[in-house]
């Protein structure tokens, strides 16, 4: 084992030792699991119509967008730094493509990769100053997202702006390509696919956990703390992208005001998921599992009847008693114990 | 345990009957009015119905058409249910709307803010049987669905508040030029935008009538009041005196009452703006605003929630409803702020 990899395991669950029992409680995605579990049921007795298949779907289909930039936030946190300007980051990138479409004529074709390459560009940029000029994250990321909030209207002159009607390019990315099954969950499901690959099995993913854990052990390494960083960044940023494509597609506009506090719920999904704000913990299925909760809590209060402002008081409590509930089950699973 | 003749015990004992006395010499500053449905839910001639009222925005002017909806609601014995994202948010509304289809409801209520985003949404309610009509935001091309809507006509608002804000400005500043700052507190909102637009025309129309030269200005406010406060300082320190009215295209004149009053300025422009929450009534009593435009917001929620009533039975098909662009002045405010009063 190399260096590098020894850094990254001190900082990552082994769940790949003992009988699949063991594996399940040692998982750090346990506690997630458990309280996904318990949402679940007490949705399925509770709520009417909560298990009907439209209902399921129409909650995967809910959760694709926020899963999708949730998962490249989650390398953004595991590596220790955090962008809040995804939501604005979002709106723009949605702008950008229905403006390049229908004001430029740019064929859509060519505006969605250009719309996932600006993506890129922003979190390069934020990256870049974050870890040149040693700026929190959180300061850089707060100023774009009022930069990027500002360039939406500006580019928007504060309207709605129609997207593409290319219906290949919708049926690609929000159509049905299996009965009720929207294209955006299969987009979800291979973006975390990937996305857990890389982070689990490839030296890049070695090297998030390292930098986010120990920056100073790791910089010992050899491993290019900033460049991975920035990397994160540059991810965080083009799957925002990708999230813009698949939403002007799925809704036919880019309203500028799109994603507006879409950061709290990313954020929120990441950390419920089990990852630590101080970096160097998380994983995308727990991400994902974030997300499959927040969004089931979002769907299961409508059902339950329950009034609008009460679905904000309700909302924030179950997040916070699905961490607790988490870091409970966390503490007493085995791999907290060595 | 405390000796009470100690002097300890005697200064606990003396505060507390200090305390205790100030206490009870403050009144009670409970308001009346407020409080949810005036009608008792239960039976009704459509008991049973499941009625979802889906907003975009869950701002204050939305109280009242929540309460208009749900005292219809209640007098039809009807299930209502009120949701919305806490700030202007299209994906979350259009997910929102997805989540109040699959509760299977016989009618819903949505506002429809732009032209394309939630229109999969209505179609598959409408596939699927559930009766919808729209409220406060339509869109330009709604009647495709051949769905009821019931709301303003925004532009044609925007118009009357563009000429009565330059009607104040001269009657409040006597000049003839300046510049009237037209107030938006979300841009990208279109039912604003459009608000925006006929105000523009309003004063544009209004110079030509009357001789003057008022230009305008757009200024980005917030619904947050110190957010809203310190850019309106900002405009008008900007402009050095120039500023001759403020016509905000929702309840953000209330920011600029409120910022007037404080630099003791009011009076000096012409002010104005629309909906007739609380705070603006209050500000229209004591003449920080000079006129505000009422969309009947309890309408909104009531006619709405009747024209689907008539959809279920006897199944009369919903068609569109103008409610209005009330002005509301020093002239009729004490009748307008009892009547809102139970909205408050």
């Amino acid at each position: 084992m190399t260096l590098q990899q020894e850094i990254a395991a001190a900082y990552r669950v082994d769940d790949s030792a003992g009988t699949p029992l063991r594996r399940l409680l040692g998982a750090r995605e346990f506690g997630v699991f458990a309280a996904t579990i318990v949402i679940f049921v007490v949705c399925a007795i509770g709520a009417d119509g909560f298990l009907a298949t439209d209902n399921l779907l129409s909650i995967a289909q809910q959760i694709a967008i926020l899963g999708i930039v949730a998962t490249g936030m989650t390398f953004l946190v595991i590596a220790g730094e955090i962008d809040l300007s995804v939501g604005s980051l979002h709106g723009f990138l949605a702008v950008e493509l229905a403006w390049l479409v229908t004001k430029v004529g740019v064929p859509i074709g060519t505006a969605a990769p250009l719309a996932i390459l600006t993506g890129a560009a922003v979190g390069l940029v934020n990256g870049l100053i974050t870890t040149k000029f040693k700026i929190p994250s959180f300061v850089v990321t707060l100023a774009a997202l009022s930069v990027l909030r500002g360039a939406a209207l500006l580019l928007a002159n504060g309207v709605p702006v129609r997207g593409s009607r290319d219906s290949a390019f919708i049926g690609l990315v929000s159509g049905t390509p299996l009965p009720h099954l929207a294209a955006q969950v299969l987009w979800l499901v291979a973006i975390v696919a990937i996305g857990a690959y890389v982070l689990t099995k490839t030296k890049f993913g070695f090297d998030v956990y390292s930098v986010g854990g120990n920056r100073s052990a790791a910089a010992g390494a050899g491993i290019p703390a900033d460049r991975v960083k920035i990397s994160c960044f540059a991810l965080t940023g083009a799957l925002t992208g990708v999230a813009s494509v698949i939403l002007v597609g799925w809704l036919g506009s880019a309203n500028p005001l799109t994603g507006n506090g879409f950061e709290l719920g990313v954020i929120a999904a990441v950390v419920v998921g089990g990852a630590g704000l101080a970096g160097g913990t998380g994983s995308l299925l727990g991400t994902l599992l974030g997300a499959v909760i927040t969004g089931v809590i979002t769907n299961a209060l409508v059902l339950f009847g329950v009034d609008g402002n009460w679905q904000q008081v309700a909302t924030g409590a179950l997040i916070l008693a699905a961490v607790m509930l988490n870091q409970l089950v966390a503490r007493r699973s085995p791999h907290r114990r060595h | 345990m405390t000796n009470p003749l100690s002097r300890r015990g005697l200064l606990i004992g003396g505060g507390s009957i200090a305390g205790a006395g100030l206490l009870a010499g403050c009144a009670s500053e409970k308001e009346s009015g407020g409080g949810g449905s005036h009608y008792r839910k239960g039976d009704g001639p459509q008991k049973g119905k499941k009625v979802i009222f889906v907003v975009h925005d869950k701002n204050p002017f939305f109280a009242p058409v929540q309460r208009g909806f749900e005292d219809f609601g209640a007098l039809m014995g009807w299930k209502t249910q009120f949701i919305g994202p806490p700030a202007q948010d299209v994906q979350k509304t259009v997910e929102l709307q997805a989540s109040a289809l699959n509760a299977k409801p016989d009618g819903v209520i949505f506002t429809r803010i732009d032209n394309s985003s939630f229109d999969g949404n209505i179609r598959n309610a409408l596939a699927g049987g559930t009766k919808v009509i729209l409220s406060n935001t339509a869109g330009d091309d709604y009647q495709k669905f051949g769905i009821g809507f019931v709301g303003q006509d925004f532009v044609s608002a925007g118009q009357v508040c563009g000429r009565q804000i330059a009607e104040y400005a001269k009657k409040r500043t006597g000049r003839s030029s300046g510049v009237i700052v037209c107030g938006n507190f979300a841009p990208g909102s279109s039912a604003l935008e459009q608000r925006v637009q006929g105000i523009k025309q309003g004063i544009e129309a209004s110079n030509k009538e009357n001789g003057t030269s008022y230009t305008t200005e757009v200024l980005v406010t917030s619904t947050d009041e110190s957010k809203a406060v310190s850019s309106i300082d900002a405009k008008y320190t900007s402009r050095k005196g120039g500023i001759v009215g403020w016509a905000m295209a929702a309840f953000d004149h209330q920011f600029v009452a409120t910022w007037a009053k404080g630099k003791n300025l009011t009076g000096k422009f012409g002010v104005g703006g629309f909906d007739l929450v609380q705070p603006v009534l209050d500000a229209v009593k004591d003449g920080a605003i000079d006129f505000s435009l009422g969309q009947n917001p309890y309408a909104q929620g009531w006619i709405a929630a009747a024209l689907l009533a008539e959809e279920f039975d006897p199944g009369y098909p919903a068609r569109y409803y103008d409610t209005g662009a009330e002005v509301v002045n020093a002239s009729n405010i004490a009748a307008v702020a009892k009547r809102e009063a139970r909205f408050s």
